[in-house]
């Protein structure tokens, strides 16, 4: 388990929850402060648990059968397939039990909320589905809408989770709670649809020692990307059309400007990285 | 540096990276 999660990963997905914390919580008391944070580090760690096991997973031969991970040799290499199995169920397990802690530290009413919104982004509807999805499109000629779609939940359900699970840390429910919520969502929406366009341009444009995983393998499976549908310059102008998107979530949130500069950073960077 | 400007003041997205990836990286390890 320590080998899947403690391996310098980018750690995307916790930044944007603590991001959305820190977004949402400006002006609490400070033992109120002190309650966000603790949540949202909480819930930063079990959204990163959750994508840690999805990758052991996903690596395995039953699926996309990838040796090679920031890296590393993958789990299931190093370890056997069924010990990167159990490795991944436990990390799941974990993710939850993270969330629910006994001493009072979240309130009843945050842990719901944090363990229901994970559970959306990780299940049938989420990250789960998609990978159906993306296992059912080996092959076929999906169209624009089709691999949208197919992303929204393989990697777009987990980063826009982490965003609204961020907000979910602050216990207080404000007038515009609505409105904050529905614009942080299609923030996260916006930014997890630009994270896979990246990584599809990335897997033509980098080198493996680069990425730390194997290049040019969703060309090698036949997969449908980006790329292959619209072609590389078209891929980049839809990448900025959507960190557009992103910025102009974020402000649709109302929140002041310097509330939510940590999530308009992760948002260029999501676009404008090079691994 | 990766910074960027918002809400009228430059921002430090890697010192303020550095430090939340520090307090993850400890929780995750613990």
């Amino acid at each position: 388990m320590r080998y899947a999660v403690l391996d310098g990963g980018k750690r995307l997905r916790p930044l944007l929850v603590l991001a959305a914390a820190e977004a949402v919580g400006q002006g609490a008391t400070a033992a109120l402060r002190s309650r966000i944070d603790g949540a949202a580090l909480r819930a930063a760690c079990a959204v990163e648990l959750i994508h840690a096991y999805s990758l052991v997973h996903d690596d395995m031969p039953c699926m996309d059968n990838d040796v090679l991970r920031r890296g590393k040799p993958t789990v299931h290499v190093q370890f056997g397939e069924a010990r990167a199995l159990l490795a991944g169920d436990a990390l799941q397990a974990l993710a939850f039990e993270l969330l629910t802690p006994e001493n009072g530290a979240v309130s009843p009413a945050v842990q719901a909320a944090l363990c229901r919104l994970l559970a959306r982004a990780a299940g049938h509807e989420g990250m789960a589905g998609g990978q159906a999805i993306d296992l059912a499109s080996v092959g076929l000629a999906l169209t624009e809408d089709q691999l949208r779609h197919m992303h929204r939940l393989k990697t777009g359900a987990l980063l826009r989770g982490s965003v609204l699970m961020g907000a979910a840390c602050d216990e207080r429910v404000p007038a515009d709670a609505v409105q904050v919520a529905r614009a942080l969502s299609d923030y996260g929406s916006a930014i997890g649809l630009a994270f896979q366009v990246v990584d599809d341009i990335l897997d033509v444009t980098a080198d493996a020692e680069t990425l730390g995983k194997t290049a040019g393998k969703d060309a090698a499976a036949d997969k449908p990307t980006y790329v292959s549908l619209m072609g590389l310059e078209r891929s980049n102008a839809y990448a900025q059309a959507l960190l557009a998107d992103a910025l102009a979530a974020l402000d649709a949130t109302g929140l002041p400007a310097a509330q939510t500069r940590a999530l308009r950073a992760l948002a260029g960077m999501v676009v404008h990285r090079d691994k | 540096m990766d910074a960027s400007v918002s809400g009228g003041t430059e921002f430090d997205l890697q010192a303020w990276m550095a430090v939340q990836l520090d307090r993850v990286e400890q929780a995750l390890s613990a």
